[in-house]
């Protein structure tokens, strides 16, 4: 039987409300299957909201908690939604995006943090050390994890809101140390890592681990951060990975020895040559030109963006090809006032803000070929859109782009 | 062989599987040997498998005793499945290796919104189950699957 405090026995009664209490029987239910002993104490969330995914289901869902007087008790943001901002100039019938409209009102309501990104580690809930989260975003559960040392699970969509509405979770999963152990040694024997190689590395990853926790050695610890983002983007796509540990970087690997004292199950050794076949995998068959490049899965970071200026600077499109950054709308703000979105547009580059390649309906845009420099993207968009995809560097996805 | 009211029937222990949602069921199995995702792999208004890898791509999931080793893919995929549990094609019952907490909580949230059951068995040996047959009419009763040919 699974332990719960007062507070969440008052819960459960319907003494706090209807929502909290539809909430509460969720997250009990899930702890009796998954044999919780109690609740967790969780002070942050980060739900889905887009439409693509959701469905009708969702929207009522959430309008259903709106209508019980439902609100977020811990800071919450939203993942991307599946409408850009600008959604009338693009070719998204308008029913479609009335549903992603009420989905968004919905989550204001609620009290979510209109944040609309799939790095809120960046900007809008940004977890200390060992805090519990209740996060749904495959690739910011991995950097939660991984990066920052916060514990969370993947969340699935549904529990994620009841979560944001009663700040519990079941003890389950990675919240608990014991689960927390690493099973799987990822020798990288790769003297020098281009940005490329973090995607690549991390779709390799996922591949052979599934869901079991690598530890990897051989990853620099002078790396960005953003490589470490899509490094964990591209293992939670290709498999289902939660959590790595990076040797020198993973700040429970800095403190402890990941594997806990036990050696590790397995051991595989990543080469260059290993790269070189993966990457050419992850590409989809294409002899066609590209007509769309999709630069910003995950959302881009001021130092990508500001990469991307560089090399876009005094370059123009092609008129035929779209090229679509996808980045959050804080980090857009912040770039505009650095004064580098302007100069980006002027290379007929466009900002697709708040929303994302992978669940935005790319399908009502008539899109054939994709270039793009991120191994999430590439492995997720050829099965859900019915596009080919050229997964390639960011030099290479410009060279093909411009005149 | 059992019987039962007078029909002929298999009865599968679940050994350690064990009914984690519902009560119990009855339908026709449908059987993957793939980890299976209803996010992009389910069309939720027919309930037919739109993932082209699986192994049961082009089926109909809807009423059926659906029987895959674990779930996969996006966390998206228990609001994929509570669509198909609204638009009423879900599959009767899940019997997995490894029940994922993404399908389980759009079950469990088809059940306290809109009143369906699914029923869930967990823990499942594929070894325990080799003798069923896709079509096979199963019944999930007390803890035991019977199977009638």
């Amino acid at each position: 039987m699974i332990q719960l405090s007062s507070y969440e026995k008052a819960i459960l009664k319907g003494e706090m409300g209807e929502a909290k209490k539809l909430a509460m029987e969720l997250i009990v239910k899930i702890g009796e299957i998954y044999q919780a002993k109690d609740l967790v104490q969780v002070s942050s969330a980060h739900i889905l909201g887009h439409y693509g995914s959701l469905h009708d289901a969702g929207v009522a869902f959430y309008e259903k908690l709106v209508q019980l007087k439902a609100s977020c008790v811990i800071p919450t943001t939203v993942d991307p939604s599946s409408l850009p901002v600008r959604w009338e100039e693009y070719r998204i019938p308008a029913s479609y995006a009335q549903k992603q409209k009420r989905l968004c009102k919905a989550t204001q309501k609620l009290g979510v943090i209109q944040n609309w990104s799939c790095t809120p580690y960046e900007f809008g809930n940004i977890p200390r050390f060992g805090e519990m989260l209740a996060w749904a975003e495959s690739s910011a559960v991995v950097y939660a994890n991984s990066v920052l040392g916060a514990r969370t699970n993947r969340t699935p969509a549904g529990l994620d809101i009841a979560a944001a509405i009663t700040g519990r979770m079941p003890r389950i999963g990675l919240y608990l140390d014991c689960n927390r152990v690493g099973k799987i040694l990822v020798e990288i024997a790769i003297p020098k890592l281009s940005d490329l190689d973090y995607h690549t590395i991390g779709y390799f990853i996922g591949k052979k681990v599934g869901t079991n926790i690598p530890v990897i050695s051989g990853i620099p610890t002078t790396c960005s951060n953003y490589n470490l983002k899509c490094l964990g983007a591209a293992a939670a796509s290709s498999g289902a990975v939660s959590m790595v540990h990076m040797l020198g970087i993973t700040p429970e690997a800095k403190m402890m020895d990941p594997f806990n004292g036990k050696e590790p199950e397995s051991v595989f050794r990543i080469a260059n040559k290993d790269l070189e076949i993966i990457q050419k995998e992850i590409s989809t068959p294409c002899h066609f030109e590209a007509d769309i490049v999709a630069i910003g899965c995950p959302h881009l970071s001021l130092e990508e963006l500001r990469e991307l200026y560089n090399k876009l600077r005094d370059k123009k499109i092609k008129k035929w090809i779209k090229f679509w950054i996808y980045t959050s709308q804080s980090v857009y703000t912040i770039a505009q006032q650095m004064g580098i979105i302007q100069q980006i547009e002027e290379s007929g580059a466009e900002f697709q803000v708040g929303t994302c390649p992978v669940i935005a309906p790319l399908r009502y845009y008539g899109f054939k070929t994709m270039v793009t420099n991120s191994a999430k993207n590439a492995n997720v968009v050829p099965s859900e859109h019915n596009i080919e995809v050229i997964y390639t560097d960011l030099a290479t996805c410009i060279k093909m782009a411009v005149q | 062989m059992n019987s039962e009211r007078g029909i002929k029937m298999k009865k599968i222990s679940l050994k350690k599987g064990r009914i984690i949602l519902g009560e119990g069921t009855q339908g026709p199995a449908l059987i993957s040997r793939k980890a299976f995702m209803f996010a992009h792999g389910v069309n939720p208004k027919s309930g037919e498998v739109i993932d082209k890898k699986s192994d049961v791509y082009k089926k109909n999931i809807k009423d059926k005793v659906f029987i895959f080793p674990n779930g996969k893919g996006s966390t998206t995929g228990s609001m994929w499945f509570l669509e198909t549990i609204r638009l009423g094609n879900a599959p009767k019952a899940i019997i997995n290796e490894k029940s994922e907490m993404i399908i389980v909580t759009g079950a469990i949230l088809g059940e306290l919104i809109y009143k369906k059951k699914i029923t869930i068995i967990d823990n499942i040996n594929f070894n325990q189950i080799e003798e069923i047959n896709e079509g096979d009419l199963l019944i999930i009763k007390n803890n035991e699957i019977f199977i009638k040919r």
